[in-house]
């Protein structure tokens, strides 16, 4: 976890970070100066994780992917001579440039070479691109060492990500109506009303247990109607990687989409549920990574992260899913509690 | 490095044949122009008058520290073509609601986006939109929250649909006698700002009222109102001159603001029945108290002893009254500014002076800059967010789906369908809408023998009503032009007051904004006194007008769910305002998935309760301004 020493907030850190200073506050800026954050995979969604937490001025940023850069890419950190490089190495520059004040540290090894000692070192860990399967090994390593782990991923229109925080406390700032006086009389009517902090803990599960349970038997009907489609799309696409060994390919759509009806169909006879309740039409918008649903499902997730590091507010438990090809919302649910 | 092959052949094609208008390169401009190159878009047009300033870079990520007091619209250029080389992107280092940007230019577009920072320009370009017939995309952010909607002529609600929230005012005499909030000081203090060194604007007097209601009938402060209007200290024209003569002797400023007129107060007896009466300062006698529990903090959010405030009065009156001498040609005063070192010392240093003399809490000069610059906080996540949802909706416009068009909320916490993101259906308009219906109306409440036409376009048909360059003419069957838009047409007319038109209880007004392409039916009503000292208010929908005779024996205005907030009063200000503020619109959760499941306590838990006031449809927009 962020290390206790105090972290003073020079005059040039207040200037640049005024605007968000007047949101957070002091403290949480000081807790987010001290932290350091791991980021495992720099698609469009690790792009924009990438940029908002450096813009937020976190402790140190270290990029780990082992892939080249790509053309045609949501990574808008990848200046066009760059494709055909390490991808983080292409995008150090870039990241570098948004804020001289953060620390950004690059490493180009494959994810599965890393063993326990390696995340000790991070108060933070964030996995994009990943099979489950590899998801699951380092969220357990997490566990060990309490660092919170989140891990999430755009596929083409939409997105989604979970949220493992162990056990987690965080204040809240709640208005209350000003203190009667103690003779019992009234407060004066403009009287502004009083804010307090009130600290909570939440508990939470890890994705192995997440990714395994029954939402359609733990939610209650409602809940489990609204992330329905959300849940099986996002476990379809999760086993299409790990079976394929890619993601799906706008080259080979069509029999994309059928080996993930398939998977879809695999995965609701397993869980007993109807064969139609999951249209195959969601599978036409989850080729690529579209920037703007980077965006969105990256800006969630950065602010997630920054909450969580500053234990400031209600964090998300402990699934977000957006669709920006169906219906527009971004919708969180607990699933496997 | 687009990324286009993701979306079906359709919308590729229509992305690639469209042409995009992006107004403001600020907070949610630098996050779209991003978003717009990586899906395809390319051929951009981004216009914005501003410059980037530090506070800019903890999210406007197009920006980095060598970019600071650049053109936004030029930089967010040269940085967004390195996502891509080949993309068409014009950059406009200039206000959108400048002359040449007129209906024809708009029509060039396929879709409009507003990423802007202010009610008048989202007002202006809704108006364009109208008149051009192109779609508008409108988006705000504010903290943790944000909008996006999208808005078509005749089937949506435009963005002056629906009236926006009245504004903070603050009575003249609270401002000058009787201050008991920190924001009062800071009020007084800016006008101070303006007395000596801005634009003199008579209506924020800083000398005590002697018209005080409160203090009526009292005969001693009458006869030291006799005395001191001898010392020349009460006068209202003078406190320039005055000032002059000493050449801003900071000594003799001080005097007279936090002992003289504090005195003079003080000798004003019935204000201080049932208040702690105000304690004068002396020059030579201040109050250093230093208190010990600041540790930890960033300088700026340190409170001031009395000691300080002087030191700071000192040094910043020093620096302005120096700028002020050496103002040439047409630049006649200063202008006050949020981010200028010595304008932010002067209002900080006078309202803790003023506060500790009234016994108000004290603010530091980051609380104070917060309070006098109305800044609303902006951050990166928000702002990528909500570029991201406008370039969604762009999506359903370009492929003709308007039924599938959303106003969606980002939310600082899950709502009560569990949803950080909550979209709603789009509202249709308001047929009584004052912009947007077959035949636009108002009604504007003033006195006819006050008002000058000079008053009458500056603050009524171009402060309230955003209108940029307005002809009227008096409907009394002889075409009485009283404004024109064209350059010293009526000039010998703006002196004079709307009465000297024959214009009275009833009669109406034709107003063409031959910019905006707007006509707009305005029919006065007479009132020799408006609450609360305003000027005039304005109300969009006549059917909530009273009865005169219950609004002249003082009740209350018409509610502001109906009315347009009276945007003008007797002291008026506008607060400049810092960029990205805004948002707009707030309504209750009623959203497209109340069709499939039980309506769950709609507006009692609402996803936008964090937004605050908890009233109807408001429009909270970036005039959250403190208007006095
Ligand atoms: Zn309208």
């Amino acid at each position: 976890m962020v290390a206790k020493e105090e972290v003073t907030i020079s005059e040039a850190e207040a200037a640049l970070y005024d605007r968000q200073i007047r949101l957070w506050g002091l403290e949480a800026q000081k807790r987010l100066r001290a932290a350091r954050v791991l980021l495992i995979g720099l698609g469009g969604l690790g792009a924009e994780i990438a940029k908002n937490l450096t813009l937020s001025g976190i402790k140190s940023l270290t990029l780990l992917d082992d892939r080249v850069a790509v053309a045609n890419s949501a990574n808008f950190l990848v200046p066009i001579e760059n494709v055909g490089k390490n991808v983080v190495e292409a995008s150090l520059e870039r990241v570098q440039r948004l804020n001289p004040m953060v620390e950004i540290l690059t490493d180009t090894e494959n994810i599965t070479a890393k063993n326990e000692d390696f995340f000790g070192g991070f108060d933070v860990v964030c996995a994009t691109r990943l099979p489950v399967e590899e998801s699951i090994r380092i969220n357990d390593i997490c566990r060990k060492h309490s660092i919170p782990f989140y891990s999430g991923d755009v596929f083409g229109f939409g997105g989604f990500f979970f949220v493992d925080l162990l056990e987690h406390e965080y204040s809240e700032e709640v208005t209350v109506p000003a203190a009667t006086c103690k003779d019992g009389c009234k407060p004066k009517k403009n009287d502004p009303s009083e804010t307090k902090t009130v600290k909570h803990v939440l508990n939470y599960i890890p994705l192995q247990a997440a990714f395994e349970a029954d939402p359609s038997s733990q939610l209650n009907k409602r809940s489990w109607q609204r992330i329905k489609s959300h849940f099986i799309t996002m476990k379809s696409l999760l086993m299409f990687r790990s079976q394929m060994k890619r993601d799906p390919e706008a080259a080979n759509r069509q029999s994309d989409i059928a080996k993930l009806c398939e998977i879809r169909d695999h995965i609701l006879h397993e869980m007993k549920l109807d064969n139609q309740m999951v249209d195959s039409g969601i599978f036409e918008t989850v080729f690529g990574e579209l920037s703007p649903a980077a965006a969105v499902v990256g800006g969630v997730l950065a602010q997630e992260i920054i909450k969580a590091v500053s234990h400031k507010d209600a964090p998300i438990r402990n699934h977000f899913f957006f669709n920006g090809a169906t219906d527009f919302s971004g919708v969180v649910e607990a699933i496997g509690f | 490095m687009a990324d286009v092959n993701v979306a079906t052949n359709l919308l590729e094609d229509s992305i690639r044949k469209s042409k995009i208008l992006v107004v403001g390169a600020g907070g949610i401009g630098c996050e779209l122009l991003k978003n717009l190159v990586l899906s395809g878009f390319n051929d951009i047009l981004v216009i914005d008058l501003d410059t980037i300033d530090v506070s800019n870079l903890n999210r406007q990520f197009l920006f980095q520290k060598e970019h600071v007091g650049k053109s936004k619209a030029v930089i967010a250029r040269e940085s967004a073509l390195g996502f891509n080389p080949n993309v068409t992107i014009v950059a406009k280092h200039d206000s959108v609601m400048n002359s040449e940007y007129n209906v024809t230019f708009f029509k060039q577009f396929t879709v409009v986006m507003n990423a802007l920072d202010n009610r008048a320009a989202r007002s202006h370009v809704n108006r364009m939109c109208l008149a051009a017939n192109v779609p508008l995309i409108e988006s705000g952010t504010a903290g943790y929250l944000g909008q996006v909607t999208a808005i078509k002529k005749g089937f949506s609600e435009c963005y002056d649909c629906n009236p926006k929230a009245g504004q903070k005012t603050f009575p003249g005499c609270t401002i000058r006698n009787t201050p008991s909030e920190p924001i009062h000081c800071i009020v007084w203090a800016k006008h101070l700002f303006n007395q000596l060194f801005g634009e003199a604007d008579p209506d924020e007097d800083v000398s005590p009222d002697t018209a005080d209601p409160e203090a009526a009938g009292d005969a001693g402060s009458v006869a030291l109102l006799n005395q001191a209007s001898e010392a020349g200290n009460v006068t209202r024209v003078s406190t320039r001159a005055w000032a002059q003569q000493s050449e801003y002797d900071p000594s003799k400023l001080f005097g007279k603001f936090f002992c003289d007129d504090i005195k003079y107060l003080l000798s004003m007896d019935k204000l201080w029945t049932k208040r702690t009466p105000p304690i004068p300062l002396s020059w030579d006698n201040l109050p250093d108290e230093s208190s010990d529990q600041q540790g930890g903090l960033i300088k700026d959010q340190k409170v001031w002893s009395p000691a300080e405030c002087v030191q700071a009065l000192v040094s910043s009156i020093k620096i302005l009254y120096q700028r002020f001498k050496e103002l040439k040609g047409e630049e006649s005063f200063l202008i006050w500014d949020k981010d200028d070192e010595a304008s932010m010392d002067f209002v900080t240093a006078c309202s803790n002076l003023r506060s500790h003399v009234f016994s108000i809490p004290k603010k530091s000069r980051f609380d104070v800059k917060a309070m006098a610059g109305n800044i609303i906080p902006a951050i990166a996540t928000t702002n990528a967010v909500i570029a991201g949802l406008i370039v969604f909706e762009a999506f359903k416009i370009l492929e003709g789906k308007w039924e599938e068009c959303r106003h969606v909320y980002l939310n600082s916490k899950p709502n009560a369908l569990n949803k950080v993101i909550a979209p709603s259906s789009l509202d249709s308009a308001n047929p009584k809408c004052y912009v947007c219906s077959p035949h636009p109306e108002v009604t504007v409440l003033l006195n006819v023998s006050q008002m000058t036409v000079q008053s009458f376009e500056d603050k009524v048909l171009r402060g309230a009503l955003h209108m940029i360059s307005p002809d009227v003419m008096v409907d009394d069957g002889k075409g009485t032009v009283l404004i024109s838009s064209e350059e010293g047409e009526t000039t010998e007319n703006m002196t004079k007051v709307l009465s000297d038109f024959n214009i009275s209880d009833g009669t109406r007004l034709r107003c063409e904004d031959f910019h905006q392409e707007y006509d707009l039916n305005i029919t006065i009503i007479h009132r020799e006194n408006l609450e609360e000292n305003r000027e005039f208010s304005v109300i969009a929908d006549p059917s909530q007008l009273q009865p005169k005779a219950a609004v002249e024996s003082s009740g209350p205005q018409p509610s502001t769910s109906s009315s347009m907030p009276a945007s003008s009063t007797k002291a008026t200000e506008s607060v400049e305002i810092d960029d990205d503020l805004d948002i707009i619109f707030q309504k209750g959760d009623e959203n497209e998935e109340n069709q499939k499941e039980p309506p769950i306590r709609k507006r009692s838990i609402s996803g936008q309760a964090d937004i605050g006031s908890a009233s109807k449809k408001l429009r909270l927009s970036e005039n959250d301004i403190i208007e006095l």
